[in-house]
């Protein structure tokens, strides 16, 4: 059976005008979001995933600093192309984001309550009473103990956590069909994050929407998403389920991703895998393949030749001009 | 066997309080941000200390170097007292034991370059001759994999694997024995981590340094310490061997940990969860401070605090599960 797919991205581009010149920090972004799924990005920072989110939310100033190329289907409409106005009415209500660090994405000054009841009132008809009601009984379903109480106190009263679960519900009050959690659990520790993608995982089966997920932690995406897009320098260079590309990576970039971080129970002592090198900046962006300077398996070609998306096995695309013809499979 | 080894650094009883004072300076409350916490490092070992954000770990490094008066308690370095002495008297002890800080972009002072950062290490220890001094600082860059035209550069031309080896640079200089790692890898990207990682491990090699390694990261903490120690609420709650503490870990709070680290591959494990948030420092709860959380609390739990006991060799807890 062929799911529904919410997001449709096509060819995306995002170019930012600076004083070094233009740099395109996303180039050629291809991918679909499913009515259900988690859609996990990963990628270093700087690689672009961010940028990518944020654009598909038309975040940035257009006049000044950004231009989009390519298009981003929802609801049949290319978003580049919506009126201001249009935008903001699928902000929030059709498309909403939880931010990294919620202490400094709510507002200090308003009680928790009145920053839910608002996305209530900008979207919908409901009168006061109704949104309280609602505000309350969304603060319940995403685990926070005596909402009642909650409702009426300060983002500073609260636990890390406890504010995570805040967003979270400001982000599902109005219901929406995509949920983009930009690093939800960077800033909380281990037993708070578990709960927190516990949480996450639970919504997206209850209210059946779809959620992009992105994170640099492997592991965040490995236990939460079924399908992974992984990033580098403005390009997806992996595609997959979350399966084939922990178990058989077919780029040199996720192999060696991978095998630099170090894992319980494995072997101590021992030096770990590394990448030679750093990121390069945007304005430095390598001919040819983007990895090639890094990579241990570079020939000629790679140095010349940008290498494409291309499928590889089931569900399963690699940007490489030598992908790794995996172990078995 | 760890008897004839040399104990480099030793903590007993150690204890940091802050106080709370209000707006006319009058104290109205205490945080116990380390609370009798005894510990022993040996040369060239490094000993990992987790728990998660505001159990004290950092707090603890700090006092151990001195960073601030310590409220109780007594710090040995390589056999002498260092816990009461004045500025003046501890600066010998302060080219034996140096730090790294978690954020190489706030640790490195912006207007001074990377040469000057290094060299003032150096003038402050009474290097007079400034040839020496670049010369040590060209060696000591060296050694963490920069280049010597690095020497001339700001920290803003770097990236932050880079500056973090600046930072591990400064340390090195003076030649410490002793080293605290405050999170060193938590900001960066996986694959620096990894490079960073493998630098401290050759680094200790090569010149026999004891780290006191400080980290929320389980997995960093799996692979790169000898003992580590568990936190909770200032407490050291579980201490023993890398090996005995992951395969058989005793305290709840350790046990809850572990379980909910996400590993790639890993087989699901039947995931502890914990209730509720770490309780405020500034009202700990009596008797065992995880008390509040834990799944096998029971009424003596609550009454009176619990006493490391030394279960296996080298491996305490500090839980009334095993007897009190």
């Amino acid at each position: 059976m062929q799911q529904e797919i919410v997001l449709h991205v096509k060819n995306l581009s995002t170019t930012f005008r600076t004083d070094q010149g233009s740099l395109k920090a996303v180039d050629g972004v291809d991918f679909i979001v499913k009515k259900g799924e988690i859609l996990g990005i990963v990628g270093e920072s700087g690689c672009g995933k961010s940028v990518t989110v944020q654009s598909i939310m038309r975040l940035y100033d257009e006049k000044k600093t950004v231009s989009y190329q390519g298009e981003i289907f929802f609801e049949n409409k290319d978003l580049l192309t919506l009126p201001y106005k249009d935008m903001k009415r699928i902000r929030g209500e059709k498309i909403s984001m939880i931010f990294q660090d919620a202490l400094s994405a709510l507002n200090p000054l308003m009680k928790i309550g009145d920053q839910i009841t608002e996305a209530i009132h900008i979207h919908t008809k409901a009168d006061r009473k109704t949104a309280i009601a609602q505000g309350i009984e969304m603060l319940r379903q995403v685990g926070i103990p005596a909402p009642e109480k909650r409702f009426y106190q300060y983002p500073f009263e609260l636990s890390g956590g406890m504010r995570q679960r805040v967003m979270i519900a400001i982000a599902l009050v109005c219901r929406p069909q995509l949920l983009i959690a930009d690093e939800p659990t960077t800033a909380l520790d281990v037993t708070i994050q578990a709960q927190i993608l516990e949480l996450m995982k639970r919504l997206n089966q209850e209210l059946n929407m779809g959620i992009m997920l992105i994170t640099h932690d492997l592991a965040v995406v490995s236990e939460t998403c079924r399908r992974v897009l992984v990033m580098y320098l403005g390009q997806v260079v992996e595609e997959g389920t979350a399966e084939t590309i922990f178990n058989h990576p077919g780029h040199p970039y996720t192999k060696s991703l991978l095998e630099s971080i170090p894992m319980i129970g494995g072997e101590r002592g021992q030096k770990l895998r590394t990448i030679q090198g750093t990121v390069p900046l945007l304005n430095q962006i390598p001919a040819g393949c983007r990895f090639a300077p890094r990579c241990l398996k570079a020939g000629e070609r790679c140095r010349r030749e940008m290498p494409q998306l291309a499928p590889f096995k089931n569900e399963h695309c690699v940007r490489c001009w030598y992908p790794n013809e995996s172990d078995g499979s | 066997m760890n008897e004839d080894r040399q104990k480099i650094l030793e903590t007993k009883h150690l204890k940091k309080y802050f106080s709370i004072k209000d707006a006319l300076g009058k104290q109205t409350g205490v945080v116990k941000a380390v609370d009798d916490v005894s510990l022993t490092l040996h040369k060239g070992e490094t000993y990992g200390l987790v728990g998660e954000s505001g159990c004290g770990k950092s707090t603890l490094g700090r006092s151990i170097l001195r960073l601030f008066p310590i409220t109780e308690g007594e710090v040995w370095l390589e056999g002498n007292d260092i816990s009461n002495l004045s500025p003046g008297q501890l600066r010998p002890y302060r080219k034996k034991m140096q730090m790294i800080f978690q954020d190489p972009y706030t640790s490195l002072n912006p207007r001074k370059t990377v040469g000057e950062t290094l060299e003032e290490v150096l003038k402050i220890h009474g290097e007079k001759n400034r040839t020496v001094r670049e010369e040590k600082c060209q060696e000591a860059l060296r050694t963490v994999g920069l280049r010597p035209e690095h020497y001339n550069r700001f920290p803003h031309e770097f990236s932050g694997g880079q500056r973090q080896r600046v930072g591990i640079a400064r340390a090195i200089l003076v030649n410490p024995s002793f080293i605290v790692c405050d999170e060193p890898v938590s900001a960066l990207d996986v694959s620096i981590q990894a490079q960073i990682m493998n630098l401290l491990d050759a680094l200790q090699e090569e010149k026999q340094l004891t780290y006191l390694f400080v980290s929320h990261n389980m997995s960093v903490i799996n692979y790169i310490a000898d003992r580590v120690g568990v936190m909770y609420l200032g407490h050291l709650v579980e201490e023993a061997d890398t090996e005995e503490l992951f395969s058989n870990p005793c305290h709840p709070y350790t046990q809850a940990l572990l379980s909910a680290v996400l590993q790639i591959g890993a087989v699901r494990k039947e995931r502890i969860e914990l209730t509720g948030e770490l309780p405020s420092p500034l009202h700990p709860p009596a008797g065992c401070v995880f008390h509040t959380r834990c799944p096998y609390a029971e009424q003596k739990c609550k009454e009176k605090p619990v006493m490391p006991r030394e279960l296996s060799p080298g491996h305490f807890v500090a839980c009334s599960l095993y007897g009190s």
